[in-house]
Order: structure tokens, then C-alpha cells, then sequence
């Protein structure tokens, strides 16, 4: 029996008469990997803003184990609902360790009284450990992020993710800009996190799409046109036509 | 041995700096004469002032152009101190006040001076960074307001002379002599202020590792990203603010008694900018840099001018011209700089070494 964790409900958000997303309906299982994909435009992005509270919605609404988030704070959504993202790109502290980096993401020390008491215990240099294997940067640990490969930088943010504990983990384009062998690293790195986490993935390549995806939505000019399993998807006679039409796709 | 030699590996360029400062400023009055010691005194309240923006700009990333305002009124503080002892002074007596205003009164013991110079410019930036932090004022328009800031404060305490002597300033100030005694010796005074110096650097050093330290570095590398870990960098910038603000005002109450006087030539824009100017000289982020810069530059302004009086500000121009323009991080920060790479090729070729039998994992 799987359970539902996010719920959408007809929601729609609109930027002075420009419906990038409209009455969407969604709902993402818990421990699964949803993935989100789409042409350049689609609302994809924008519906990850309303998730995280970066947009509010114009209608509709957000379940979330229950509740309505929508158009919460997002510094709220992260800290309370336990929602990690990562962005577009990676988007890390430059010029600090890459041990630095997983060490400020850690979930519970955001309080300037809990900054202050916050200490290196084994406990917390054990997880930071175990984080750091997971994203396979141990070794990278004392390089500064910006010396990091791209697709290292990557992984450090996802590792930022982890490190909130998040119940769910929103992951833009995780694997944009990668070689085929880091693409799918990053896949079989997603792909672990499953299960304890529960994913969403906005994604371009239908090769990492492939070996990820329990569930694939296909977005189109902001509404949803598809959804099932990436076989059942790929078969879809709509989703084929709109990717052909599309020219920036990348096509099947 | 080997363990030590391994650590020492290990060991940052910027400590071996500060030890081989540190023995310096500890031997320095053994080995001049008495007026440089007290050059040097009144460099170490600008290496305390440096720091203290160092904390600010150099590790949060918020670059204040009117820093000198907390320094004056820590300076401002104690110089009063030392107008009160004996009645009106005759700055106030000429515009008709014969009687010390009573919001002055606190400020005829010495140590209550020293301690209401650092408590005013923490409150001071208390109030300032709410205003600023909690309306999202951001990257330069805060230097901007800090600048406008400056002159404010300059134009004030010229405008209200009666007060505090407008641009004359305060002359006359002792090294804290309590209670009417002798005022402290030079050579005495220098090592207090050595003492403090060194607490205030360790200070430092222990915030630049907490992890208050590290989220202010965080919020100068990537402040929206911070945000969405659910912190709230405001918060942290108003309590760097508040700790800078009391940093400089200590530098301020130190250095008054240290050069016997104040004027507003030492709270306005230039000596704001006199400041940013030192930490980027010896490279920020980094509190090694800041005293570095601050020392080198100082006792540079002063030995050029003994010896080329009419052209030694176009020397030191030429040369601060030469050092940002090459190494922007700073001649700390280039030294660091330097040493991580080295550390990193010798981290790689090791690696290297290692995985070559294995073939292919060298090529990921």
C-alpha cells in the first residue's frame, strides 16, 4: 500500500495574464521518485516555486501530509514541512569547504541561540560522514567548492539537501551539464535516497529519466498532459507530438 | 617529531604570521625608542578597529564605509571623560553651559567611559541593523548608507560644539588615570593594549570558527541560499553588526588615551575608507590580513613621510594602486591562496598514485 505525500489540487499560478501553471493535479507517493518532465516553458519549474513557497498560487491548493502549504513562507516550508530543494544549477558557498557546506545545510541549528550552542559531536561529524559518502565527496572534504567539477558541485548540493532531512526532496535538472558517466552516478545516487526520502525531479534526459522515474508527468504549457510509468508515457501518442512540435526538446 | 612535523604541514601560512607577530609586538619596546612604541600603540587600536570590520566585511561580506563612526564614539567616550574631571571645560563654558550636562555624568569615571564607549556604538548598530537588515537592504546600498552615515556624523558632532568641541576636538586625554592618580607609562600602556589586542584577535578567531562565524560566511558566498535552509541571515547580520559595532568602539576608547586626543578627522569618511584600505592590503576573511595590512601600512604612511615629506602620498598611492591590482585577495589571502593550491596538487597526485593501478577510476 503506498500513501500519498503531496497532494495538488487545481492549482494554477498566473504573471499578469500568463497562465504558467493552470489547474494542475498532482499527487506524489511517499518513498517514490516522481519525475516532472516537459518542454523549456511548461510550468515546470514554476510549479517546484509553489511547492517550496518561492510563488504563491493564484488558485488552489497544496496537501501536504494533510495541510495546505500554499503560499506559506519558505523559510517555513523548509524548516517545518521538511521540504529540501535543489536549485537550478548548482548553487552552493563557494568559498567555503565542501565539509563547511554540508555542515551549514545540517537540519536543526538555524537559531542564532542554537548557532551559538552548536557543537562537532561524533553524532554529527558521523552523519556529515555518512552524507559525504553518499554524494561521494569524502575525499573531497577539505577542497573549497568552487574548486569542485561541475558535476561535483552538483552533488555537493544535493548533499546540502540531505543534510536538511527533509521528507521530500525537490531536485531542478540534478544531472544538467553532466557527462554521461556523472549522469548516471547521479542516478543511482538519486535512486538510494528513495524510499527514506521521497523525490521530485524535474529532468531533460530520458536516459536518466528511464533509470530513475516510479512516475513520470509530463507538463505542457502549464497544464498536465500525461502521467504513468515512463513506458506507459513514452507510448503516449500526445506527449511524442508535443516533444516533435517542441524543437528546443531533446525528443525520445 | 613526525607528528609534529605532520601538523605543522597542516598548519595555515597566516598562523606562523601571527606567532612570528605576536614574539615582534611582545620584544617591540625593548628594541626602539619610546616614541615608536607609542606609534605602534595607536597601530594596534587600529588593528582592533581592522578587525573589527574585518568581522563584518570580511567574513559576512557587508562592506561599511562609515565604520570610523563607532571607532569615534568609542574615542569620543573617553576623550570626554578626561574634559569633566574638573568642572565645565571651556568649550562649553564659552557657549554658556557652566554646568556639565547631566547625560555626561556617567562619564567621569574612566572605566564607566571605557565601558559606555563600547556599549553606545553597540547599541548604536543594534538600532542601525534592524532598520537595515529587517527592510532587506542589500550588498551596496548598505555600504551607500553606511558612507552617507559617515558624513552625518562627522557634520554632527562639528555642528553641536558646545558639547564636543566641534572640529577641535578633544586634547589632553590621559591613559587612564583613575581616581585621580598618575596616568599609565607608554611602555605600560602598550601592553595593555597588546593584551587586548591579542584577546580581541583570538575572539576573532574563535567567531571566524563557531558557527555563527560560518554563517556569516555563508550569508557573503550565497545569502538566498542560506535563507532557504531556514535560517534568517537578518538575525545574524544584526548580531555581526552589534559584535563589530563593540569591536570598534573598544579600538575607539583604547585609542584616544593612546594619542592624548580626538578630532572628527578620525570618525569621518577618510578614516572609514583608511580602514577598508588596510584589509584589503593585507587580504580579508582571513584577521591575519587585517593586522598585517593595518600594520604595514601604517608604519609605511609614517616612515615615507620622515623621509620623503612632499612626495610620500604618491608612493603609497603607486604602491596600494599595485598591490590590489595584482593580488586582490591580499597579500594574507595570496599566501593562503598559495599554500591550498600546493596542498591540493600534492592531495591529487597522491590520489593519483593510488588509483593509477585500479586504471580507470583516475579518469572520472
Amino acid at each position: 500500500m503506498s500513501e500519498t505525500l503531496l497532494k495538488i489540487e487545481n492549482l494554477s499560478v498566473s504573471f499578469s495574464g500568463f497562465h504558467a501553471v493552470s489547474e494542475v493535479d498532482l499527487s506524489v507517493e511517499r518513498g517514490k521518485i516522481h519525475v516532472i518532465i516537459g518542454p523549456n516553458g511548461a510550468g515546470k519549474s514554476t510549479l517546484m516555486d509553489l511547492i517550496t513557497g518561492k510563488t504563491k498560487p493564484t488558485e488552489g491548493k497544496i496537501l501536504y501530509n494533510g495541510t495546505d502549504i500554499a503560499g506559506k513562507d519558505p523559510g517555513m516550508i523548509a524548516s517545518k514541512y521538511k521540504i529540501g530543494r535543489k536549485f537550478q544549477g548548482p548553487n552552493v558557498f563557494d568559498n567555503m569547504t565542501v565539509y563547511e557546506n554540508i555542515e551549514i545545510a545540517l537540519k536543526g541549528y538555524t537559531s542564532i541561540r542554537k548557532a551559538f550552542t552548536y557543537r562537532r559531536t561524533e553524532k554529527v561529524k558521523e552523519k556529515i560522514k555518512k552524507i559525504l559518502n553518499q554524494i561521494q565527496l569524502y575525499d573531497q572534504r577539505d577542497m573549497m567548492a568552487t574548486e569542485l567539477a561541475h558535476g561535483q558541485r552538483q552533488w555537493l548540493e544535493i548533499g546540502m539537501v540531505i543534510a536538511q532531512s527533509p521528507e521530500l526532496i525537490i531536485l531542478d535538472e540534478p544531472a544538467a551539464g553532466m557527462t554521461d558517466v556523472e549522469t548516471y552516478k547521479t542516478g543511482e545516487m538519486v535512486k538510494q535516497l528513495a524510499g527514506k526520502h521521497t523525490l521530485i525531479v524535474i529532468e531533460h534526459d530520458m536516459d536518466f529519466v528511464e533509470q530513475i522515474a516510479d512516475t513520470v508527468t509530463v507538463l505542457h504549457q502549464g497544464k498536465v498532459l500525461a502521467e504513468g510509468s515512463f513506458a506507459e508515457v513514452k507510448k503516449n501518442p500526445e506527449v511524442v507530438r508535443v516533444y516533435l512540435q517542441d524543437e528546443n526538446g531533446e525528443g525520445f | 617529531m613526525k607528528n609534529i612535523l605532520q601538523s605543522m604541514k597542516h598548519t595555515k601560512v597566516n598562523r606562523y604570521i601571527d606567532i612570528v607577530l605576536l614574539i615582534f609586538l611582545l620584544l617591540f619596546p625593548l628594541i626602539v625608542k619610546e616614541f615608536r612604541v607609542e606609534m605602534m600603540c595607536r597601530y594596534l587600536c587600529y588593528v582592533i578597529f581592522a578587525l573589527s570590520l574585518d568581522l563584518l566585511w570580511g567574513y559576512t561580506g557587508l562592506l561599511s564605509l562609515g565604520h570610523a563612526v563607532l571607532f569615534g564614539m568609542g574615542g569620543y567616550m573617553i576623550g570626554l571623560c578626561y574634559q569633566i574631571q574638573s568642572g565645565a571645560p571651556s568649550f562649553m563654558t564659552r557657549e554658556g553651559l557652566t554646568e556639565i550636562p547631566w547625560f555626561y555624568l556617567p562619564l567621569k569615571n574612566p572605566i564607566a567611559a571605557a565601558v559606555i564607549g563600547i556599549v553606545v556604538p553597540a547599541v548604536f548598530a543594534w538600532i542601525l541593523g534592524s532598520f537595515i537588515f529587517s527592510s532587506k537592504i542589500k550588498g551596496v546600498f548598505f555600504t551607500i548608507i553606511t558612507l552617507a552615515l559617515a558624513q552625518i556624523f562627522k557634520d554632527f558632532i562639528i555642528n553641536i560644539q558646545k558639547y564636543t568641541n566641534g572640529f577641535n576636538g578633544l586634547q589632553g586625554v590621559k591613559r587612564f588615570a583613575i581616581g585621580g592618580g598618575e596616568q599609565l607609562g607608554k611602555i605600560p600602556y602598550y601592553y595593555l593594549v597588546l593584551f587586548i589586542t591579542i584577546l580581541v584577535f583570538l575572539f576573532c578567531m574563535w567567531f571566524a570558527k563557531s558557527r555563527v562565524g560560518k554563517v556569516a560566511t555563508s550569508i557573503r558566498e550565497n545569502e538566498a541560499r542560506l535563507e532557504f535552509f531556514g535560517y534568517s541571515a537578518s538575525h545574524f547580520k544584526i548580531l555581526i553588526f552589534v559584535i563589530s559595532g563593540a569591536l570598534a568602539g573598544l579600538a575607539g576608547v583604547l585609542y584616544t588615551p593612546a594619542t592624548s586626543s580626538i578630532t572628527t578627522e578620525d570618525i569621518g569618511i577618510a578614516a572609514s575608507t583608511a580602514v577598508v584600505v588596510w584589509i584589503a592590503v593585507g587580504g580579508r576573511g582571513n584577521l591575519t590580513g587585517a593586522v598585517v595590512g593595518t600594520l604595514i601600512i601604517n608604519w609605511a604612511q609614517s616612515l615615507l613621510s620622515e623621509h620623503f615629506a612632499s612626495y610620500w602620498q604618491l608612493i603609497l598611492g603607486a604602491v596600494l594602486f599595485v598591490i590590489i591590482f595584482f593580488i586582490p585577495n591580499g597579500i594574507v589571502g595570496q599566501l593562503l591562496d598559495l599554500q591550498h593550491r600546493v596542498q591540493m596538487a600534492k592531495k591529487r597526485k597522491i590520489d593519483f598514485e593510488d588509483t593509477a593501478g585500479v586504471g580507470k577510476e583516475a579518469e572520472l
